[in-house]
């Protein structure tokens, strides 16, 4: 049966013409699994919305929703509060209240559902969910995974029969990400609550989902099985990204359409094993080396003079504190892009706060062109010398507009106005130089962030986790960006918990761990050993084509034609 | 809150409610009963609960904050209270009296002793059994202290992270200049304020999405009201009456100016005082109670 039913849906924002959906017809059946892919501002989250009427954006509206059959303009507030549950990306600003229990209750609350039968909901989903060792807990306690979960659960203490996810993942690291997934799965299995979802970590959802539905330009464009998705590769390049390593790859260099496209590591491994056994040219390029760096590049490498060093490095934030980092060396070239990749809690952004001279080591030296980089004065050392950009760049804007607010960095730094309209253009900033902040996208505001930076020209960019939330399309993009700076002169390192992107980007790699760097080196260096800690195309070649990390070696290998 | 894992106090775990009413005798009855002896009564009740809430740091609150208060209330009453008919000596030309030194040892015993059951009401009264009690009489209001204990710390927390945002770009190199500090901190608070309001929509439809603002509202009931809760209940209402009947019939009277005058200790008023000592130390008797149980408990074992 159906669930929900949208016939010939289209949505205008107030004060535009432009249609933000036009014509979706979908269906979606009780106990299904949906994913909704796309790219940002392809009208994901607006069609989201508007199937949970208390939060649908005002404009104008044309077809109909259903939900049991009945409009669902007409539910009454009640039904339409518990039936329809809805999470969104920010998990933060998502919890209002204080304490655990009381986030898990709030919405029982608000139903004036008798004590009984909430403390009964309550406990069930804290169950289900293993809640139960922090439900005493004060929410500021919690990690960034366990509060989208805690987000999750109070959604799910009203029993909704639809839950509806816009990018719940994007502000979460991949194994709290991971994590999330599977609870979403074992709602699904388990409880056969109808899921919609939509999400840029498409690679793990789609083994898990019923159906995948692709959007672009505010209408959907495809939808069907996640098996089926190999087949739009042909009609819609672009969507490469969306798809999961294997199925690119699949999709990019296969001919053969009697084999099911792969969705997993494991079924693309068993598919590029017949592969490479099939076509004797399959040769990787580089087998012959192991997957390691030639020597003379090395060589050539290390006797580069480094821009910034850090140098068996300890820091901790309190006298009493544990340390944060363990004796950590790091080395940045001119014009390098420098990713540092590591889990939660490894001091990756400790590492870089110390590196920019933000905070001081207690032991160690942080070394900038062979001087101690404190040996410079602060006014001097950030900003023109090193520059850092945290996460949520919104943070770093007051004024009104982007032009202003680099207008005033400009008078700061004492810098030449056409400096200005150099970075826009580097940046890619025209069409958004005079548009609020507020107003623009995550990807682009991030564009806007770093050229505020780069105004003074510093010879150290720090980005901290500046992918996160990220599309597919707008990463590459921005990979491309990075590069062009780098190619500037500019060293840039960037702390990131996504492996694809810097498998992809990446002149060198430092993952960290416990404090300090465990392994450094090309990516290929660092990832291609590796078996667990790598990309997914690394782990698909591994053993077949050592040396691959990303889709596009592995294309290249089979002789097909590697993606943009 | 530190002290909710360190805390193994009994009553900490009564309905919030019978706690509730306990504090407000405890409070109200130091308050207006200045009758030393029962001060000194409610002093120590007060102060053995402290010491068995807070362990040693019942020590450094007392000498930093209590004992102070009490020294200043008792030396400045008899310098500018000049009433009272026994003169002891003249201080540059102002009569000190007996009558004004008694009652500024009252008082100072009267302070300290409301202060110390403030402690322990702090130590007892986490945010949780706030927002609980609260809750019972407007779902709203508890609402909001609840959300206020979120976004408060959150705030604060973000606050420092647009700072450092800013010192990272190089907008904020810390500088000497108090006018540049004063107008770094205004952008701050100025990108603080955006972020919130930007932010605050985002709850607003999280709250909306789960149904705020339908009617009618009901609080979540953290605590239970079991047999024990009960029996608390009834002895502190037993102890609230009595003591109650004791005042209105003068027992406790007792008289500071012109001459201090405490009336005969008759068995009546030894036996409202041992009454009124029963109820205020309910609190350590049952933490004696379950420290002996434990006890008895482990040397079975």
């Amino acid at each position: 049966m159906a669930l929900v039913e949208i016939q010939n849906l289209s949505f205008t924002y107030p004060g535009t013409d432009r249609l933000a959906l036009t014509g979706v017809d979908l269906t979606v059946r009780e106990g299904s699994f949906v994913l909704i892919a796309g790219p940002s501002g392809c009208g994901k989250s607006t069609l989201l919305r508007r199937l949970k009427p208390a939060i649908a954006p005002y404009g104008r509206v044309g077809g109909a929703v259903f939900f049991e059959g009945e409009p669902i303009e007409a539910l009454p507030e009640r039904r339409q509060a518990a039936e329809i549950g809805f999470v969104m990306q920010d998990p933060e600003m998502q919890i209002m209240t204080d304490k655990v229990w009381h986030e898990l209750a709030f919405g029982l609350e608000n139903l004036g559902t008798d004590q009984r039968t909430m403390r009964v909901r309550v406990a069930e989903m804290a169950n289900f969910f293993g809640i139960q060792s922090w439900y005493n807990k004060n929410v500021s306690e919690l990690s960034g995974g366990q509060k989208q979960l805690l987000c999750l659960a109070a959604v799910m203490v009203m029993q909704p029969k639809l839950l509806l996810l816009d990018e719940p993942t994007s502000q979460l690291d991949p194994i709290a990400a991971g994590e999330f997934f599977d609870t979403l799965k074992r709602i699904n299995t388990e409880l056969g609550t109808t899921i919609i979802v939509t999400e840029h970590r498409t690679e793990a959802l789609f083994p898990l989902v019923d159906e995948v539905v692709f959007m672009r330009g505010g209408g959907i464009f495809y939808s069907g099985t996640p098996r089926s998705c190999a087949k739009i590769f042909s009609t819609a390049p672009e969507f490469a990204a969306v798809l999961p390593t294997a199925m690119t790859c699949f999709a990019s260099c296969s001919g053969d359409n009697e084999t099911e496209a792969p969705l997993t590591v494991r079924e693309g491994r068993s598919w590029l094993e017949k592969r490479v056994g099939a076509c004797e040219t399959a040769l990787f390029p580089e087998t012959s080396s192991g997957g390691k760096v030639p020597r003379a590049e090395k060589a050539e490498y290390k006797a580069k003079k480094p821009l910034l060093e850090m140098r068996e490095v300890y820091f901790r934030y309190e006298r009493s504190a544990p340390d944060i980092l363990k004796g950590a060396d790091l080395s940045v070239r001119e014009g390098e892009l420098f990713c540092i990749m590591g889990g939660n809690g490894a001091g990756k952004t400790t590492a870089i706060m110390a590196a920019s001279g933000l905070y001081r080591p207690y032991r160690g030296k942080v070394l900038f062109e062979g001087k101690s980089i404190f040996s410079i004065p602060e006014t001097k050392r950030l900003g023109e010398t090193v520059a850092v950009l945290f996460q949520n760049p919104r943070l770093s804007f007051v004024k009104d507009s982007i032009r202003e607010e680099l207008n005033a960095v400009v008078k700061r730094f004492k810098l030449e106005p056409s400096r200005l309209d150099e970075v826009a253009e580097l940046m890619e900033l025209g069409p958004i130089l005079d548009s609020n902040p507020y107003d623009i996208s995550g990807g682009e505001l991030q564009r806007a962030a770093i050229a505020k930076l780069l105004l003074p020209r510093p010879r150290v960019l720090f980005l901290d986790e500046a992918t996160k939330g990220m599309d597919a399309f707008f990463k590459a993009r921005f990979g491309a960006l990075l590069r062009k700076l780098c190619a500037e002169g500019t060293a840039v390192v960037l702390v990131s918990h996504d492996i694809e992107f810097c498998a992809e980007y990446a002149d060198r790699l430092a993952m960290f761990f416990d404090g300090g760097v465990i392994a450094e080196g090309t990516p290929r260096d660092v990832l291609a050993g590796n078996s667990f800690y790598t990309t997914a195309a690394g782990r698909i070649a591994r053993g077949i084509l050592p040396g691959a990390v990303t889709a596009n070696e592995i294309i290249a290998a089979l002789g097909g034609k590697p993606n943009e | 809150m530190a002290y909710e894992t360190e805390q193994r106090d009994s009553f900490s775990t009564v309905n919030p409610i019978i706690a509730f009413v306990f504090f407000a005798f405890a409070l109200i009855m130091s308050m207006l009963l200045m009758h030393p002896v029962l001060t000194g009564i409610s002093f120590f009740a007060a102060l053995v609960w402290l010491f068995l809430l807070r362990g040693r740091k019942a020590f450094g609150l007392l000498l930093k904050f209590v004992l102070p208060v009490m020294i200043l209330t008792a030396i400045l009453n008899p310098l500018f209270n000049h009433g009272g008919v026994t003169i002891l000596f003249y201080l540059r030309y102002n009569p000190i009296t007996l009558e004004s030194i008694i009652y500024g040892a009252a008082s100072a015993l009267m302070l300290g002793t409301v202060i110390t059951w403030f402690a322990c009401f702090n130590a007892v009264f986490t945010a949780d059994k706030i927002v609980y009690l609260t809750g019972r009489l407007a779902p709203s209001l508890s609402l909001i202290i609840s959300m206020a204990l979120r976004f408060v710390p959150l705030f604060t927390k973000q606050a420092g992270r647009i700072a450092l945002a800013r010192r990272g770009a190089g907008s904020d190199a810390s500088s000497r200049n108090i006018f540049k500090k004063a107008r770094s901190g205004l952008s701050t608070l100025s990108a603080l304020i955006t972020w919130a309001l930007e932010s605050s929509v985002t709850t607003a439809d999280s709250m909306r999405a789960r149904g705020y603002g339908l009617h009618p509202r009901r609080s979540f009931a953290n605590y239970r009201f079991d047999s024990r809760d009960a029996a608390v209940g009834g002895a502190i209402a037993a102890g609230i009456l009595l003591t109650g009947l004791a005042a209105a019939f003068r027992v406790f009277s007792v008289r500071f100016f012109p001459s201090f005058q405490l009336n005969d200790f008759s068995p009546l008023f030894i036996a409202a005082c041992a009454v009124y000592a029963l109820v205020l130390l309910i609190p350590t008797i049952m933490y004696l109670e379950e420290a002996v149980k434990w006890r008895l408990l482990r040397s079975k074992i």
